[in-house]
């Protein structure tokens, strides 16, 4: 065997040494100063973000990261006021309603250019608004009630709807006008084909290059952009998407990402401490619910829902899922949302009232069983699961869980007869409106395809309140018919109503200029970001 | 037959092509029935919780999915032989554009993960047969470790290392985001890519890119095949042949690169197939981790959304990758053991 020893030694000292030399040389070419943060001027803002885009194109894509992107080539008549649910001009440049709620005139902005070339006027906002009622995908709920639009001249327009709707202006925000020109390049197919992969807007920033095989999306400034580049403003946008969270985590702590989406609540406590890193908390208008299957016995029965209510550990859950970081929802809205009723009192945890309510209704020792289904891999939601299923145990109620896919159960709760007795759902409202969660949710034609109303709630007198503070005009009427129906929905205990989770803003601390706005959840204002180390 | 060449009857190379047909009819069936038996709605998923039952409508009817299911089989095989595998509802462009952009991915990291078991696999495994006693009971006990190590928990801490600590090393993606922007896509393969453009500096990024992703990949496998070549060569080196190769005097190096190396090689060369195969279908976990933009995250996520198309599309790809790689290694058997006739 010796023979065999002395055919090897040398060469694998050969290959050891080859291979430390290898090592160094590859290492050297990326010292950790040049590799991490560039020095110089901080001009491009990196973001981490979560996932792919849905669709590049402001008619179709809804997820957040598309709107992200929309926001920042196009741009809407009316805008949400960074940090408020306020609307406030933005391309139009002031706007009255009719006196029967069903005509909005806009005066529009002049000297706005396209990127594309071309200038927007009345016909850029009218083929907009037709192109996304007429392709009827993504932005077009939004556009339900909208019935035409007409140019009074070059610089004003008017938007008549079929029924009166006040929630509108705080729906417009979400209908981009984009270049005219190009639909009318691409008329067979309204540009979609187009617009799905190239952007033509009038926003601060236009599409340099969306490389789909790195899931990255760049975007450079638009030296022609009416609000113009005298200030603070970043001159390029990369937001790539990183699916691992503890990846995300450490490129923030690098330097290489200047905020990121994902990360646990463990890693934030660690990043807080971090002198360069900053993370912000802001109540959001989301809310976080278990949805009951009202629709069928034993949930059916008011007195079962809220003895599950009575039972059910608000305080843990925010604790113990959200160390803290979550507001108690008291109702179906959550308390940063518009007409919210502060005199509402909300469900807390008592047993022993739980149990009489469920003797009254004949289950003096529960016995009965539910069946909750939950989305596989969502932590927030099991977490919230096992703790009905450990409180509904105290009175004698068994709750079996299910993990299933969301897709999944996306089918199961479209069919009142499968549709699970329990199941989490967080409602994020598409904009800072009561309307956004009450058509979405407790309208009865939010069942089966039309929405998320899964639990199959619903009665004559509650879809009329949700239709008529719909379209109620005066500020006044709608807070009354709201509070009437926040109360119904509460007393009745639809749905029992956890928590309403705050949102955290995640970054290097020299990133500043954002501020949470509501409607826009998980949506970053570019232009209004910039750099700065002081 | 003659040792060294390859030679199949023409029966045998229809016979194979035939059942390799079969088989990718069978696995679109079996993947088609399977996906659409989950109750499951991919369009209302995708539709998101605001759309209208009008919106939703109009989306359904778009992907073909307002019809009968045998009837949206029997198109999508139409359309498949006519080379279209359909629109992603995630990404919403062809499927066959998405696989374009990810496969390439997934084939780089996979060859140089390959390239790097093959290596020291193959290496280690014959330097510990070879050279027996104390250091033989080092490879089998460092295979069992190094096939112990969850991918997962390698790779973070590859990334707290190299990446976060040293800073040697990129945390992910393929290239830096400048290289990204001053590189043309011609082949897909970064690296290749790279040195067809002169890009020196692009493509030592990528390979700078390419390591940590593909130690981790290849550790496993780098386990298995060296315990399976030390025990393979150690059989043979216990063979009379062997000995008589070592008793003609010949170089303990020919001895074991000629005499031991090929015949030992049968029983590496199956499971260097089959590893091969796996790194080609994409890792999940590494290419998580590693923002490596490859077929494995692409599935995962169809999957989650209940992407049909997207689904069909990918199974369809590992599957053809699969029968290449096994025809692949079925002619290698042939090559290195002539008695071995198809």
């Amino acid at each position: 065997m010796t023979v065999k020893h002395s055919m090897f030694r040398p060469r694998y000292r050969v290959l050891v040494v080859a291979a430390l030399v290898a090592w160094f040389a590859i290492s050297s070419f990326g010292d950790a100063t040049s590799l991490h943060a560039a020095a110089g001027p901080h001009r491009t803002l990196f973001q981490a973000s979560i996932s792919e885009l849905d669709g590049l194109d402001p008619a179709v894509g809804q997820d957040a990261g598309s709107k992200t992107v929309h926001m920042a080539i196009y741009e809407p008549l009316v805008a949400y006021k960074i940090g408020t649910s306020e609307v406030e001009p933005r391309l139009a440049t002031s706007w009255s309603v009719s006196k029967d709620g069903r005509a909005y005139t806009f005066k529009l902005r002049q000297g706005v250019k396209f990127q594309g070339g071309g200038a927007f006027d009345a016909n850029a906002v009218k083929v907009s608004f037709d192109r996304v009622k007429k392709l009827g995908l993504g932005a077009s709920y939004l556009l339900s009630e909208y019935d035409r639009a007409v140019v009074v001249n070059a610089l004003t327009v008017t938007i008549y709807l079929k029924r009166p709707l006040a929630a509108f202006i705080r729906m417009v925000p979400g209908i981009f006008i984009v270049n005219p020109g190009r639909v009318k390049e691409h008329a067979a197919d309204l540009g979609k084909a187009w617009f799905a992969a190239n952007a033509d807007g009038t926003g601060p920033y236009r599409l340099e290059k969306w490389d789909r095989g790195s899931q990255a999306i760049t975007l450079v400034r638009f030296d022609g952009y009416w609000q113009g580049w005298q200030g603070s403003h970043f001159d390029r946008v990369i937001k790539k998407v990183i699916a691992e969270p503890s990846t995300q985590v450490l490129m923030l702590k690098a330097g290489d990402a200047d905020f990121i989406q994902r990360y646990t609540l463990d890693s934030l406590t660690e990043l807080a401490k971090d002198p360069n890193i900053q993370v912000k908390w802001y109540s959001t208008i989301n809310a976080f619910v278990l949805v009951l299957a009202n629709n069928r016995k034993p949930l059916s029965d008011v007195r079962v829902r809220q003895a599950l209510a009575y039972a059910f550990p608000y305080d843990k859950l925010i604790d113990v899922v959200y160390e803290g970081h979550a507001d108690r929802l008291v109702g179906p809205l959550p308390s940063s949302m518009p007409y919210f009723d502060k005199t509402l009192k909300p469900y807390t945890r008592d047993l022993v009232k739980a149990k009489q309510l469920l003797a009254t209704a004949g289950y003096p020792n529960g016995g009965f069983t539910l069946q909750l289904k939950v989305v596989e891999g969502i932590e927030t939601m099991i977490t919230a699961a096992q703790l009905m299923q450990a409180a509904a145990k105290e009175i004698g109620i068994t709750i079996n869980i299910q993990q299933v896919q969301w897709p999944s159960l996306v089918a199961l709760f479209q069919d009142p007869k499968t549709t699970p007795d329990i199941f989490p759902l967080f409602q994020f409202p598409a904009f800072a409106d009561p309307d956004a969660i009450f058509s979405v949710n407790y309208d009865r034609k939010a069942q089966r395809t039309g929405g998320y109303n899964g639990g199959y709630f619903g009665t004559a007198e509650s879809d009329s309140l949700i239709a008529r503070a719909r379209a109620a005009t005066s500020d006044q009427e709608r807070a009354r018919l709201y509070a009437q129906l926040q109360r119904m929905i509460l007393e009745d205990s639809v749905n029992i109503f956890l928590a309403s989770p705050q949102w955290s803003f995640v970054a290097r601390k020299a990133v500043k200029g954002f501020n949470y706005t509501p409607a826009l959840a998980d949506q970053f204002p570019y232009y209004q970001m910039y750099w700065d180390e002081r | 037959m003659r040792s060294g060449s390859i030679s199949f009857s023409s029966r045998y190379t229809l016979r194979r092509i035939l059942t390799a047909v079969l088989v990718l009819v069978g696995m679109s069936l079996i993947t088609f029935v399977l996906v659409n038996v989950i109750p499951a709605d991919p369009i209302k998923y995708a539709a998101g919780p605001n759309a209208t039952a009008e919106i939703v409508a109009n989306m359904r009817r778009e992907w073909g999915m307002d019809r009968p299911l045998p009837e949206q089989y029997v198109r999508y095989v139409i359309r498949l032989v006519h080379g279209d595998l359909g629109v992603s509802i995630m990404s919403r462009r062809a499927v066959l554009d998405d696989l374009r952009d990810y496969f390439p991915a997934t084939l780089e990291l996979a060859i140089v993960a390959f390239l790097l078991t093959l290596l020291i696999g193959v290496s280690l495994g014959l330097f510990s047969a070879a050279r027996g006693g104390g250091t033989d009971t080092i490879v089998p006990l460092a295979g069992v470790f190094g096939g112990a190590i969850p991918i997962f928990w390698l790779g973070i801490m590859l990334q707290l290392v190299f990446y976060l600590r040293l800073g040697w090393l990129p945390a992910g993606g393929r290239l830096g985001q400048d290289q990204v922007d001053a590189l043309r896509v011609i082949t897909g393969s970064m690296l290749l890519d790279a040195i067809l453009q002169r890009q020196w500096s692009i493509l030592f990024d990528a390979l700078k890119h390419l390591i940590l992703p593909a130690v981790a990949l290849s550790l496993g496998p780098i386990a298995i095949i060296a315990r399976i070549a030390r025990a393979s060569a150690r059989e043979i080196f216990g063979q009379d042949f062997v000995r008589t190769a070592q008793a003609k005097g010949l170089s303990s190096r020919r001895v074991l690169w000629v005499h031991v190396l090929k015949p030992a090689s049968i029983p590496i060369l199956t499971t260097l197939g089959s590893q091969f195969g796996y790194m080609l279908s994409g890792s999940f976990l590494v290419e998580t981790i590693f923002q490596w933009p490859g077929i494995g995250r692409y599935t995962i996520l169809a999957i989650t959304a209940v992407d049909f198309p997207a689904i069909m599309g990918a199974t369809l790809l590992v599957s053809v990758t699969f029968l290449t790689v096994n025809f692949l290694v079925d002619m290698l058997y042939v090559w290195v053991d002539p008695r071995i006739k198809y």
